[in-house]
């Protein structure tokens, strides 16, 4: 059944009909970039794809992974759950790093005026960073304690 | 799991593609286009989803690139011209979009450390990131439909379905599937190790696999999804405060605070950098209102002794900051009809600003006929600030900040 609904006309027709729309607006993008922006400014552009390159699939995703991994090797003595709650916290602190560590250094360099970036970025992440190191301890130690207490007394729990 | 966050990742695409459109016609409209007045908040609301939505956009892309990371490496890396194709697609998609949302948060910050121009390339990127998006979408159909829904995806016991493609490769699998198709004894298979990929993961299949039954599967599966939606929700939370009054209370890491600046309201462009001083705006300045030959021009004075109203309207960031505001000024229908202009003309407005994209600007008849649009002389109670554009700006209904002109010194009638 799978191979029908692949191989169908219908999804033939709306890959044709995707392509087709894709490539219009690549084409769109591309000739509005090159109608609106300097050339050496796209060369600028085009450094920055490769940049982005690098630092995701360079170093981000290289740094997820082995982190990602260490953790599993490390937490084979913990339930997975409890592991899923330390690695949901880890993601937690660096999404926020990563969107509001470039606020608090624009802020240390100054900023156009002091309307922009006015809040205090650098010590809210750090106490964000605790809050989040508190609960996801919490969450941990509370979902051990609880898997321990209906292991210790399954019958009386499920009476 | 690339299913469910892709769809999530491309309504939030798709979301910004819109809004921002949007935006982009209400400041270079086509000659045809009327827009609405109302609601007021409009922009505000349009504005604050397209960064609320690119702010969400950095947890669900990193996610999408985590699921798929694998596919990286590939081997071959590339299989055909087709395959090259698609891999190209798929590296032009990933770059656009990183630079996209990253220079986008950046723009927020009116921080501009990349060296190619903000507006333009934004708006032509945003082209090539949808158009990559439906070429990435048709290559992927068969496998979007295949895990689209819940019951397709799930077998009773709340196990994942995999297709047989979809399946890691084994060595017994190998064998097995080379027994049958070749007469020749196959000998021992070894995975080859070379380069620093293979030696990776050479090291991580020798550790001995932790066996996950499918509950922890499930456990693990789930825990992925709340991760993400977690940290999803909780970057909107902290942030959108900026955009939303709701949220100004827990607005920890916007770049903007509502209530921060003279007048209680932040400024985007200060008089010092749109080069405007003391002498400009003082008791020589006056607005110049003109119809062809009609000419007639306005003090501060003249325009305090007329019939002032007094409206709510937000100012509305194309960086997406927004807040509501007290406005109190003439209204600019009221100086149109005394230069007798037509309830469908419309309106070129200057300011006193030195240079700048936005020194001179239009205004489409259904913002200039509306009654809430003001040519305002007071912000909140007391005098405009010199830095929200005192002696008098434009308020208007559902228009970006930028076009919300300060320090006016002409409006002709076109």
């Amino acid at each position: 059944m799978r191979d029908d609904v692949a191989t169908t006309g219908s999804m033939k027709a709306w890959r044709a009909v995707l392509v087709v729309l894709g490539v219009l607006l690549l084409l769109l993008g591309a000739s509005v970039l090159i109608g609106t922006v300097k050339p050496v400014k796209i060369a600028g552009v085009a450094l920055w794809f490769v940049l982005a390159l690098i630092v995701h699939d360079g170093i981000i995703a290289f740094v997820t992974f082995g982190v990602a991994f260490l953790l599993r090797k490390a937490g084979r003595a913990l339930p997975i759950a409890a592991l899923a709650i330390v690695q949901a916290g880890l993601v937690v602190c660096s999404v926020f790093a990563i969107i509001v560590l470039p606020a608090a250094y624009k802020k240390s360099i100054g900023s156009k005026n002091p309307t922009v970036l006015p809040l205090d970025y650098g010590p809210s992440l750090v106490i964000l960073w605790a809050v989040i190191v508190v609960l996801t301890a919490l969450a941990v130690i509370g979902y051990t304690a609880l898997t321990r207490r209906q292991k210790n007394r399954p019958s009386v729990s499920q009476a | 799991m690339a299913v469910v966050l892709g769809r999530l990742l491309g309504i939030a695409f798709l979301v910004c593609f819109g809004t921002g459109l949007y935006s982009h016609f209400l400041q270079e409209p086509l000659p045809w286009m009327v827009f609405p007045t109302r609601p007021q908040t409009l922009y505000q609301l349009s504005q604050g989803i397209h960064i609320t939505a690119g702010i969400a956009c950095f947890p669900l892309i990193l996610a999408k690139l985590y699921v798929v990371f694998p596919e990286l490496f590939q081997t071959p890396p590339i299989k055909s011209f087709v395959g090259f194709l698609e891999r190209a697609s798929i590296a032009i998609f990933v770059a656009s979009s990183l630079v996209q949302i990253v220079t986008g948060l950046l723009n927020t910050y009116q921080w501009y450390p990349f060296p190619f121009p903000f507006k333009q390339t934004h708006f032509a990127l945003s082209f090539v990131i949808i158009g990559s998006l439906a070429i990435h979408i048709a290559v992927k159909l068969p496998v979007i439909s295949r895990y689209w829904t819940r019951s397709r995806s799930f077998d009773a016991d709340g196990n994942l379905l995999l297709d047989d493609e979809d399946l890691p490769l084994t060595t017994a699998g190998v064998a097995a599937e080379l027994a049958e198709t070749t007469a020749e004894p196959v000998g021992p298979i070894s995975r080859r190790v070379d380069g620093l990929t293979g030696r990776l993961f050479d090291w991580i299949d020798s550790a001995p696999p932790r066996i996950e039954t499918p509950k922890q599967a499930h456990v693990s599966r789930r825990g992925f999804v709340a991760t993400v939606g977690v940290a999803t929700a909780a970057v909107v939370a902290l942030t959108a405060g900026q955009s939303f009054r709701v949220l100004d209370a827990i607005n920890v890491f916007g770049p903007r605070k509502n209530f921060v600046g003279p007048n209680d309201l932040p400024i985007n462009r200060t008089a010092a950098a749109a080069r405007v001083t003391d002498a400009d705006t003082g008791a020589d300045w006056a607005l110049s209102v003109s119809r062809g030959s009609v000419v007639k021009t306005y003090t501060r004075a003249d325009l305090e002794s007329m019939t002032l109203h007094s409206v709510d309207l937000p100012i509305a960031c194309v960086e997406g900051w927004s807040q509501m505001a007290s406005w109190r000024g003439v209204r600019l229908r009221d100086l149109l009809d005394a230069v007798g202009a037509h309830p469908d003309e419309d309106l070129r407005l200057t300011s006193l600003e030195k240079s700048g994209g936005y020194r001179v600007t239009e205004m489409g008849h259904e913002f200039a006929q509306d009654e809430l649009t003001l040519v305002a002389l007071e912000l909140n109670g007391d005098p405009l600030d010199m830095d929200h554009g005192f002696p008098a700006r434009m308020i208007a209904p559902g228009r970006p900040g930028v076009l919300q002109t300060k320090w006016l010194s002409k409006l002709e009638v076109i």
